[in-house]
């Protein structure tokens, strides 16, 4: 495991931002940190990246104690806040020049690295442009580029898309995934809960300071498979009849009927979908269409976070 | 090279606020009040004084270096402040902070270099005008040491407030307060320490206590800039006419002979105890009764600078028990518990 946290807790006064953290994130991997606002996403990432001290727990980045020793850790962590931070009267080249010193990147190296990582954001033909004239899609992929001025071994992302137009968010999770296929293990986080199903292998719900599921992305499908939607076509004049029998069992919630099709949310597995499918036929309604769909993040989201009764 | 100095001096020379720019007026400014600080002293010395050619030089020559010395303290006291105050507190509302705080640059080296980034800067405007302050070499009436202690002085000095504006800047919350506590300081110590030594005065006078000269140290003067450039630069104290009259050191000479016991030698030797003076090849000095006032100067200000690092430093370390986020664009970085509680905080 690349970071492992062991009941890390952070407080602010009476505030508890993290209460007992277990987190494990695996080498390679790309994931996905999600979960509502003041869940402790970002809090985490501050601890993960040697700004944030924590109050209880055992916290080890890439082999190492964070807390005890930053530079280590810093020596392999690129993090990428979600904010930029820039300089006036800058130009790209100038700009990870510094950070590329500030990294104890050797002089004579830097000329070749900042091409090459120019190359690989797409902003090689802005290497003379002043940064502040660039669009925030250019100054987000730039800001990667800084993060991965020092060649490190592990990336944190804090909300990377944020902000970003959709051909933007594109050719940022195109660079994440070829990131990913240079062996960078990248932790990300993001409210485009979508953005996340497409490129993560492995997932992490937090909320409220703790960490309610992980795991690769189809052990966190089956964890939080409590419900699946369906989709089921039948003619218009037995819609009432079919909706009332669907009603008349326990697992069935959340019934819509939209563009002619009677959605539903069904609790429970395939036999489940069998029986509910098998209770209209018997009562002589014809199905022309029966689509049972994956839960989504955002379903699983939503079921991993719903407030507790 | 410090990262940090590297990139702050490739940034002064562009913008609007370029360098080339502010050297030009800065030299334009300090050569028309030396120019006319020349027409007064030239004045001073042929009209009032009635003194020959050659001692009119020499007394030329000495006004001119004392008051452009006092000029330079002065500028020191009002700019230094200002450019290092915002170096931090402007890393922060830039959003540049954190991420030097993730780099492999050391807390000191990030303060080191930030600091010595404004006070090269500073130098720069000091070097510019290096041959208007060393000009008065040329009338006579002072040396190349003089200079050389006046300028190691000033240099101190501007290290000293620009170390405390260093700190002011790392605890500040914005830079308006980063602005304002700085040349709070640096005025405290400048110039209400005159009110300060004022005071002690005008009570010791209406209470018939004692007075510096009887043994009681102020310690308004003692961090003063000015009593400290004046006591470095003449040392030994000296009594000659030619010094006391219309000098831009007389006034601070006047305290500095007072603590030492030879206020009276102001008069010229009236009401003088036998032994305040010591005759050496036909001049007149102060026998000393306490240690010269800038030996006091220097240490406080080695120990202001020292003081004021380790804070500096101390305040910009990483992993820090709270992480303060300016501006940022996510909401979760505007409502997270740490934001809210520094927000509070603030």
């Amino acid at each position: 495991m690349i970071v492992e946290f062991q009941g890390v807790e952070k407080r602010y006064g009476d505030v508890t931002a993290l209460g007992g953290v277990d987190l494990s994130i695996p080498e390679g991997s790309i994931t996905g940190l999600i979960g509502p606002n003041g869940a402790g996403k970002t809090t985490s990432m501050l601890v993960m990246s040697t700004l944030l001290e924590r109050d209880a727990g055992t916290v080890k980045v890439v082999g190492v104690d964070p807390q005890r020793e930053p530079l280590a850790v810093r020596r392999q962590l690129g993090w990428m806040p979600d904010f930029f931070g820039f300089y006036d009267s800058l130009t790209t080249r100038e700009y990870l020049d510094f950070f590329a010193a500030a990294q104890r990147v050797p002089p004579a190296a830097r000329p070749a690295i900042i091409s090459d990582l120019l190359e690989l954001v797409d902003l090689a033909d802005k290497v003379d442009s002043d940064v502040n004239s660039l669009s925030r899609g250019m100054k987000q992929r730039l800001s990667l580029a800084r993060a991965l001025v020092h060649d490190p071994d592990l990336l944190i992302l804090d909300e990377p898309a944020s902000g970003l137009d959709p051909r933007a968010r594109v050719q940022l999770r195109e660079l994440i995934a070829e990131l990913s296929r240079l062996g960078k293990t990248v932790i990300i986080s993001s409210h485009i809960l979508a953005e996340l199903e497409g490129i993560c292998s492995h997932l992490a719900v937090i909320d409220d300071g703790v960490v309610k599921a992980q795991g690769s992305m189809d052990e966190i499908r089956l964890a939080a498979q409590g419900s699946r939607r369906v989709a089921a076509r039948i003619p218009d004049d037995r819609v009432d009849e079919a909706i009332s029998i669907l009603e008349s069992g326990h697992d069935v919630t959340d019934v819509a009927v939209e563009r002619g099709l009677i959605g539903f949310l069904l609790a429970g597995d395939d036999r489940a979908s069998a029986a509910q499918l098998a209770g209209l036929v018997g009562a002589g309604i014809p199905v022309y269409e029966w689509r049972v769909e994956a839960a989504g993040l955002e379903e699983l989201f939503m079921n991993l976070t719903r407030d507790e009764p | 090279m410090n990262p940090v100095l590297a990139r702050e001096t490739k940034e002064r020379f562009r913008g609007k606020r370029a360098m080339p720019w502010l050297l030009i007026v800065w030299i334009l400014a300090i050569g028309l009040i030396a120019y006319l600080l020349f027409v007064a002293a030239r004045e001073i010395a042929q009209s009032q004084f009635g003194l020959g050619q050659a001692l009119a030089s020499g007394f030329m020559g000495r006004f001119l270096f004392e008051s452009m010395t006092i000029l330079v303290v002065t500028a020191v006291v009002m700019v230094v402040p200002g450019l290092t105050a915002l170096s931090i507190v402007g890393e922060r509302e830039r959003q540049t902070f954190h991420l030097l705080q993730v780099t492999q640059m050391s807390p000191m080296q990030l303060v080191v270099g930030k600091l010595t980034s404004s006070i090269a800067y500073f130098g720069i405007l000091v070097i510019a005008v290096l041959p208007i302050i060393a000009m008065p070499m040329i009338f006579g009436g002072t040396t190349l040491t003089d200079v050389a202690i006046a300028l190691a002085f000033i240099s101190l000095l501007a290290v000293t407030l620009g170390s405390i504006s260093m700190w002011m800047s790392a605890r500040a919350k914005s830079s308006r307060a980063a602005v304002a506590m700085s040349y709070v300081i640096a005025f405290l110590i400048a110039f209400l320490s005159f009110a300060g030594l004022g005071a002690e005065y005008f009570f010791a006078l209406n209470d018939q206590g004692r007075l510096p000269e009887e043994g009681v140290e102020s310690v308004f003067a003692l961090a003063n800039p000015y009593f400290g450039l004046v006591s470095a630069v003449e040392a030994p104290l000296e009594v000659g006419q030619d010094r006391f009259f219309a000098s831009p050191y007389t006034p601070l000479e006047l305290h500095l002979f007072a603590r030492q016991g030879a206020g009276g030698a102001v008069d010229l030797g009236v009401g003088i105890e036998p032994g305040v003076i010591r005759i050496e090849d036909g001049r007149q000095f102060v026998n000393y009764t306490r240690p010269p006032l800038w030996i006091y100067t220097v240490v406080l200000y080695t120990f202001f600078t020292g003081l004021s690092l380790w804070r500096a430093t101390a305040i910009v370390t990483a992993p820090a028990t709270r992480v303060r986020m300016r501006g940022g664009s996510k909401q979760e970085a505007q409502t997270s518990p740490a934001q809210e509680v520094d927000d509070a905080a603030s």
